[in-house]
C-alpha cells in the first residue's frame, strides 16, 4: 500500500525530485522547486480505511500540485513507532503525520475535544464546529504551543458500542466487566464499575478468546471483523455513545507548513477538506457491507443489540461528571469545553428536526 | 458579493490574463498560460449560502492553482436568464454552471435522482452514492449527451416541509391546497394528495402568501425561508423535509472546456468541489441552527414548529413510491439510476439506523 522504496534524500522543503511524474500533461511541467514532506501515521497498513485517507491525501496534493508536492506516506512502524510520530512531527524530523488527537491527551486533555467526547456531536456537527464555530481556531491554538498545525481529517463515526460477551441489561452489567475501551468512553466505563483495559488493535481478538476481557470497543462492523470480533463475542451493541463523531488528524509542523508557498498551502488545506468527504463516504459505505454480511453471513452467530434506554441514560450522567473532571484540567481544556457545549447546544435543535427527523420519520416510517 | 467588473474578453480555455495575482507569494508565480472561465449560477444574489458556494469554489480554485485558473461567478440574470446557464453551458457559450439538477429534469428524467427524491438518502448517502457507488458514474452518462461533465456540489438538506397557514393533521388536509413547491418530484406526490401545485420564483412566495394566492409554501429552511420573509407570512412551520432529504446542489462544466484543462487542473476543480461540499454543509448546518434559534426565541409566539404526524408522512411516502415509479419508467437511463438508487439505499440504510439514526434517537436524543 505504501510506497516502500527507500527515501535516501534527507526531506527539506525543496527537493529536485527526480521521479518521473507521470501524471502531469507535457504543457503544465512547471520547472519549479518540488516540495517533498514525510508523514508517519499511527495506523497499521492493515487499517484500510485509515491508512486509506492518509495514502489518499498525498495523492490529491500530488495531482493537484502537478507533481510539485508530494508526499511519501508511511505506515505506523515502519520509520519510526506508530505514537511517536507526533513527537516528531513538532520537533521537524517529519513534517506530517496522521492520527487522531485523543492519542496525545496526556500533553493536553483539551485535545479530546478536537476527537470526540462521550454524547458529543456526530461528523456533521464537528465540522460545523470546526469551520463554522471556533473549533479549528481553538486546535490550531492548542497545537500551536506543540509546533504543529492541525487539520480535520476524516470521521469514522458514529461509530458501534462494541463487542460483549454478554448483554447488557442495566447499568450494574458494567460492575466488574474487563472491557478494552479507549479514551474518555474508558474513563466512564470505569465509573460505572468497570475496568477499563488497554489492549492494541491486533490483539483484542486474542484477548477476548483467553477471556482476559469479556467486552471491547474498535470501530464499526467493517474494522471490527478485519480483527476477528464477529467470531469471539456474540452481542454486537449500538450506539457508539462514546464515539459520536471520531474526527481524525492531520498535523503539520508548523515550520514546514508556514514555508511552504501559499498556493500548496491552500492545497493542502483544501485537499484535506476534500478527503474528509471521501474518507466519510468511504467508512459509511464500507460497514453498510460489513453490516449486510453480519446480517447473512453470522446470522446465527452475531446479534447486532441496542443498548437499553436507561443504560444510555445512566452513562449519559456519568460521562457529564468524567467531562466536566477532565476540563478543569487545564484552562485550555476548560476554553475548549465551554466552545464545544455551546456549539452542541446551539445545533441540537436544527439537529433534531432534521437529521433526527430524517431517521426517524423519513427513513423510519414504514 | 459578485465582482462586478466587465468581463471584456471572449472566454476560452487558455487566455492570458493581465489581472494581478494578489494571492499568490513572489517564488511561486508562474509563467504559465492561464486559464479563466465563467460560470453562471441559477440562484439569485440574495440566497447567499448556495451563491456563497459558488464564489467559494472560484476562490479556492485559484488558491490552489496560485492564480493560474479563474472562475469567475455570476449571480442569475447577471449576463444571462437564471436558468439559461444549462444549455448554455452545453454549447459552450460559458465553461462551467451552478444549479439544482432537478432544473434540468424536463430534459431526461433520470436528472431527479442526482439532487434528491422524496423519501430517499439524506446528504450523506447521497455522497456516498456518488463516490463509492455508481451515482457520479451514471449521472456522468446522463450528462454525457448534453456536452456536460457533472460534479456534485454542497447538500443543501435536510430540507423542512414547508410554512402553512392551516394545520395539517390527516393527508385529506392537502386536498385543495394551492401550494408553492419547486420544481422535483415532490410537487408531483402533492398533486397526487390533491394539492393546486403553484410555481412563484422564490422572490414571489412571501407576496403570494400576503395576497393569498398560495395557503402553504416550501423552500429550503430556516436561514434561507426567512430571508425570503416566510417567517412572517404563516404561522406553521413543518418538518421533516420528506420531500428533499438530502437535495444535492451541481457543478457542471462543459465537456470540452474541462478535458482541456491540464490534468493537475482538472483534478484540483474536481478536489476543490469535494472541499466545497465539506465547508458547505457545514455552512447550511450552523446558519440554520442560527436561524432556528431566533424563530424560538425573537418569534416566539408567532411561529408553531410542528411535526408532520406519522400517519400523513405515511400516506406520503404510499403517494412518492407511486411517483418515483412513474417517473423511472420514463426513459431507460431513468429506469437504470433509479435502480442503482433504490439498491444503495436499501445497503446504506440498516447501517444508518444503527449509527446515525442510534445517534439521534439515542445519543442526543435521551435525557
Amino acid at each position: 500500500m505504501t510506497a516502500r522504496r527507500r527515501f535516501l534524500a534527507k526531506a527539506t522543503r525543496a527537493v529536485a525530485a527526480t521521479a518521473a511524474v507521470t501524471l502531469v500533461d507535457a504543457p503544465n511541467v512547471i520547472a519549479q522547486p518540488k516540495v517533498q514532506w514525510r508523514m508517519s501515521t499511527t495506523w497499521t497498513p492493515a487499517n484500510d480505511t485509515l491508512q486509506g485517507a492518509a495514502l489518499l491525501l498525498a495523492k490529491i496534493v500530488e495531482e493537484t500540485s502537478g507533481g510539485r508536492f508530494r508526499i511519501e506516506v508511511f505506515p505506523g512502524g515502519q520509520i519510526m513507532p506508530p505514537f511517536e510520530c507526533f513527537d516528531a512531527a513538532s520537533k521537524g524530523t517529519i513534517e506530517a503525520f496522521m492520527g487522531v488527537s485523543h492519542y496525545w491527551a496526556a500533553k493536553e486533555p483539551a485535545f479530546d475535544w478536537f476527537m470526540t467526547i462521550p454524547f458529543g456531536m456526530n461528523p456533521e456537527g464537528m465540522a460545523a464546529w470546526f469551520y463554522q464555530g471556533d473549533g479549528l481556531k481553538l486546535w490550531e491554538e492548542a497545537y500551536a504551543a506543540f509546533n504543529l498545525v492541525p487539520r480535520p481529517g476524516p470521521a469514522i463515526a458514529p461509530q458501534m458500542a462494541g463487542w460483549f460477551r454478554k448483554k447488557i441489561t442495566t447499568i450494574g452489567d458494567y460492575r466488574g466487566l474487563k472491557m478494552r475501551i479507549s479514551g474518555l468512553g474508558g474513563k466512564v466505563v470505569a465509573k460505572a464499575g468497570g475496568t477499563a483495559v488497554l489492549v492494541p488493535g491486533a490483539e483484542i481478538y486474542g484477548s477476548l478468546e483467553r477471556g482476559v476481557i469479556d467486552a471491547s470497543e474498535w470501530i464499526g462492523p467493517h474494522d471490527d471483523m478485519k480483527l476477528g470480533l464477529h467470531k469471539t463475542a456474540r452481542y454486537h451493541y449500538y450506539p457508539g455513545w462514546h464515539e459520536p463523531g471520531t474526527m481524525m488528524e492531520f498535523g503539520f509542523n508548523k515550520k514546514a507548513y508556514e514555508t511552504l508557498p501559499s498556493d500548496l498551502r491552500r492545497t493542502i488545506d483544501h485537499a484535506a477538506a476534500a478527503v474528509q468527504i471521501y474518507g466519510l463516504t468511504d467508512f459509511h459505505a464500507k460497514n453498510a457491507i460489513a453490516l449486510q454480511r453480519l446480517k447473512t453471513e453470522f446470522k446465527d452467530k452475531v446479534e447486532v443489540v441496542q443498548l437499553p434506554v436507561p443504560v444510555l441514560r445512566d452513562l449519559k450522567k456519568l460521562s457529564a461528571e468524567v467531562l466536566r473532571e477532565q476540563s478543569e484540567k487545564t484552562p485550555t481544556a476548560r476554553k475548549v469545553h465551554a466552545s464545544f457545549t455551546k456549539f452542541q447546544a446551539l445545533v441540537g435543535p436544527w439537529d433534531h428536526i432534521a437529521e433526527g427527523a430524517y431517521h426517524q420519520l423519513v427513513a423510519g416510517t414504514a | 458579493m459578485i465582482k462586478r467588473r466587465r468581463f471584456l474578453m471572449k472566454a476560452a480555455p487558455v487566455v492570458a490574463t493581465a489581472a494581478a495575482v494578489t494571492l499568490v507569494d513572489a517564488p511561486n508565480v508562474i509563467a504559465q498560460p492561464k486559464i479563466q472561465w465563467r460560470m453562471s449560477t441559477a440562484w439569485p444574489p440574495a440566497l447567499k449560502v448556495m451563491q456563497g458556494s459558488a464564489q467559494r469554489l472560484g476562490k479556492i480554485v485559484e488558491e490552489m492553482s496560485g492564480g493560474r485558473f479563474r472562475i469567475e461567478v455570476f449571480a442569475g440574470g447577471q449576463i444571462m436568464a437564471d436558468f439559461a446557464c444549462f444549455a448554455e453551458t452545453s454549447k459552450g457559450t460559458l465553461e462551467a454552471f451552478m444549479g439544482a439538477p432537478s432544473y434540468w429534469a424536463s430534459n431526461e428524467p433520470a436528472i431527479e435522482w442526482f439532487q434528491t427524491v422524496p423519501f430517499g438518502m439524506d446528504p450523506e448517502g447521497m455522497a456516498a452514492w456518488y463516490y463509492q457507488g455508481d451515482g457520479l458514474k451514471l449521472w456522468e452518462e446522463t450528462y454525457a449527451p448534453f456536452n456536460l461533465v457533472p460534479r456534485q456540489g454542497p447538500a443543501f438538506a435536510p430540507q423542512m416541509a414547508g410554512w402553512f397557514r392551516k394545520k395539517i393533521n390527516t393527508v385529506g388536509d392537502y386536498k385543495g391546497l394551492r401550494f408553492r413547491i419547486g420544481a422535483g418530484l415532490g410537487n408531483k406526490v402533492l398533486t397526487k394528495a390533491g394539492t393546486t401545485a403553484v410555481l412563484i420564483p422564490a422572490s414571489g412566495i412571501f407576496a403570494a402568501f400576503e395576497r393569498g394566492v398560495i395557503d402553504a409554501a416550501e423552500w429550503v429552511g430556516p436561514h434561507d425561508d426567512m430571508e425570503l420573509g416566510l417567517h412572517k407570512a404563516a404561522p406553521y412551520y413543518y418538518y421533516p423535509g420528506w420531500h428533499e432529504p438530502g437535495t444535492m446542489s451541481e457543478f457542471s462544466f462543459n465537456k470540452k472546456a474541462y478535458d482541456a484543462l491540464p490534468v493537475d487542473l482538472r483534478r484540483t476543480l474536481d478536489h476543490a468541489v469535494a472541499a466545497v461540499q465539506v465547508y458547505g454543509l457545514a455552512d447550511y448546518h450552523e446558519k440554520n441552527a442560527v436561524a432556528l434559534e431566533r424563530m424560538k426565541t425573537e418569534f416566539k409566539g408567532k411561529i408553531e414548529l410542528l411535526q408532520l404526524p406519522a400517519a400523513v408522512l405515511r400516506d406520503l411516502k404510499k403517494l412518492s413510491a407511486e411517483v418515483v415509479r412513474e417517473q423511472s419508467e420514463k426513459s431507460a437511463i431513468a429506469k437504470k439510476v433509479h435502480a442503482s438508487f433504490a439498491k444503495f439505499q436499501a445497503l446504506v440504510g440498516p447501517w444508518d439506523h444503527v449509527a446515525e439514526g442510534a445517534y439521534h434517537q439515542l445519543v442526543v436524543g435521551t435525557a
